[in-house]
């Protein structure tokens, strides 16, 4: 399989997921939330919820069929290199269907509760596996640089950085130690914010429900959401450090396998897929038997809705949460009115542009 | 579980301590038991960290907690109350006017009374 061809399939994989995706969130989201609005909980399943369900679905299949089939018309074509604008363009008309839809339901909104609830005892919130679990991918990006480090003589003086079509090397570079160490580099760089993620998941994050069942389901999902982030910060570490040792390997093994950058989009999708089983929240989980003696059930999230901007972004300068539960879609989000949130945000994203500028300005000096 | 209404007409801080000394005068909590830290009960309540840190102050102020800087909040062994001018008094005015109140917004006299004895049977087996 050509990496040209990987890259297609992706591409055309991710505008059919995103679509799937967006038709069944409104339903995975917890009842007192639809379309980001706090609303009575029986809502969504009144005629009224029902018909902007309907609204926004023949919105979501009117955009669709348009984006998909210029994703389709651009990834069969050698134009493909366009096909994530085409994604984009995608994700934007989702956005203006999804809010058109939100405020349709925005006169129904109804004020979230005033209470909180927090438990004083024992706080079961840690990493799952620990902080010896979280450190592993480091660990191995560390056992793959003292490995290069070691055998840095048996390192070609010359390294070959890209195969063509045709599978034959057309890019190379001499050995330094910008060359060698830079998929590790890259990789720690990545793993730093996602490190961060996974701390604030259990740190960081105000539970709706401090306890009882419903707090079982919330705990549950967390937990879940924390294992699926682990699982791509290990594969993470093994690809990249497989990349970093290839100059040490055969010359018929260094060429790395297309089919081995789609693992992680599988994790993704896979990890997607089992959350959303869940429901946002572990709202979809089955009850328990026992009663629910332990917690009142408030309407909302404890957020208000004028902090949610467009009801997408959270911004609240008095939470000190850092991350709260998404109200549209699954999983979480920051509250951007906190300065880790964009130490989160921007970390990668300025990682990715010194990354690039540095290949960039490496390849024009060569 | 210790809850709290951002709505209410009593500061944040005091329903905070109010809850935690409710906790502890119930034994839920023993001598050298750490409360969680001042950060990780603001984000649970979504207040701010110093609304916590005045509650743990007023509590450590009547006895029931050891603050230490960067090591959190633990229980101390309270034996008795620090000395204060007032009396009972402290606690029979507001009560009498708790009382008052709840009969004027219409709770039944026979079911105020129901709540207080089981207050009171609670409180004979040690409990609250």
């Amino acid at each position: 399989m050509s990496p040209t061809l990987v890259v297609r399939v992706i591409l055309l994989a991710l505008g059919t997921l995103s679509a799937i995706a967006h038709w069944f969130l409104p339903r995975l989201t917890r009842p007192d939330l639809y379309f980001a609005v706090t609303v009575a909980p029986e809502f969504r399943d009144s005629s009224e919820g029902r018909f902007i369900l309907r609204r926004y679905r023949r919105g979501l299949i009117g955009v669709s069929a348009l984006t998909l089939t210029l994703l389709g018309a651009l990834v069969v074509t050698p134009a493909f290199p366009l096909a994530p604008l085409a994604l984009l363009l995608q994700l934007g008309a989702y956005f203006a269907v999804y809010y058109r839809a939100r405020r349709l339901v925005l006169p129904h909104a109804l004020a979230p509760t005033t209470i909180r609830e927090a438990r004083v005892g024992t706080r079961n919130r840690k990493i799952p596996g620990g902080w010896v679990t979280a450190s592993g991918p480091f660990a191995l990006l560390v056992a793959c640089a003292s490995y290069l480090g070691t055998h840095w003589q048996q390192i070609p003086a010359r390294l070959v950085l890209h195969w063509g079509a045709h599978g034959q090397p057309d890019r190379w570079a001499a050995r330094s130690l910008g060359t060698v160490f830079l998929p590790v580099l890259v990789a720690a760089v990545i793993l730093l914010p996602l490190t961060l993620i996974l701390y604030g998941m259990a740190h960081w994050l105000r539970p709706i429900y401090a306890g009882g069942p419903q707090g079982e389901r919330e705990s549950r999902f967390r937990r879940t959401a924390s294992t699926v982030l682990l699982v791509m910060e290990y594969w993470i570490a093994v690809l990249f450090s497989g990349l970093a040792i290839r100059p040490l390997l055969p010359a018929s093994l260094q060429r790395p396998p297309a089919a081995i950058f789609m693992v992680a989009g599988l994790i993704a999708i896979a990890g997607t897929a089992v959350l959303m089983r869940l429901g946002q929240g572990g709202n979809r989980v089955p009850s328990p038997q026992r009663p629910d003696s332990d917690s009142t059930r408030p309407v909302g999230d404890r957020t208000e809705d004028r902090f949610w901007k467009l009801g997408v972004f959270y911004f609240n300068r008095n939470d000190p949460s850092v991350m709260v539960e998404r109200r549209f879609g699954i999983g979480y989000t920051v509250n951007f009115a906190h300065p880790i949130a964009w130490i989160i945000i921007l970390l990668p994203v300025l990682a990715l542009i010194a990354v690039t500028t540095t290949i960039t300005v490496r390849h024009t000096m060569r | 579980m210790l809850r709290i209404d951002l709505a209410s007409n009593v500061a944040v801080y005091e329903q905070i301590a109010n809850g935690l000394r409710a906790e502890l005068v119930a034994g839920h909590f023993g001598p050298g038991d750490k409360l969680p830290t001042v950060r990780a009960l603001a984000i649970d309540l979504g207040v701010h960290h110093n609304t916590v840190a005045q509650a743990y102050r007023q509590l450590a102020d009547e006895g029931w907690l050891e603050l230490k800087r960067h090591r959190g909040a633990t229980v101390r062994e309270r034996h008795h109350a620090p000395n204060r001018s007032e009396g009972p008094e402290r606690f029979t005015r507001p009560l009498r006017e708790l009382l008052a109140k709840a009969l004027a917004e219409g709770l039944p006299r026979k079911r105020l009374i129901r709540e207080l004895m089981d207050s009171v049977h609670r409180l004979k087996e040690g409990g609250l």
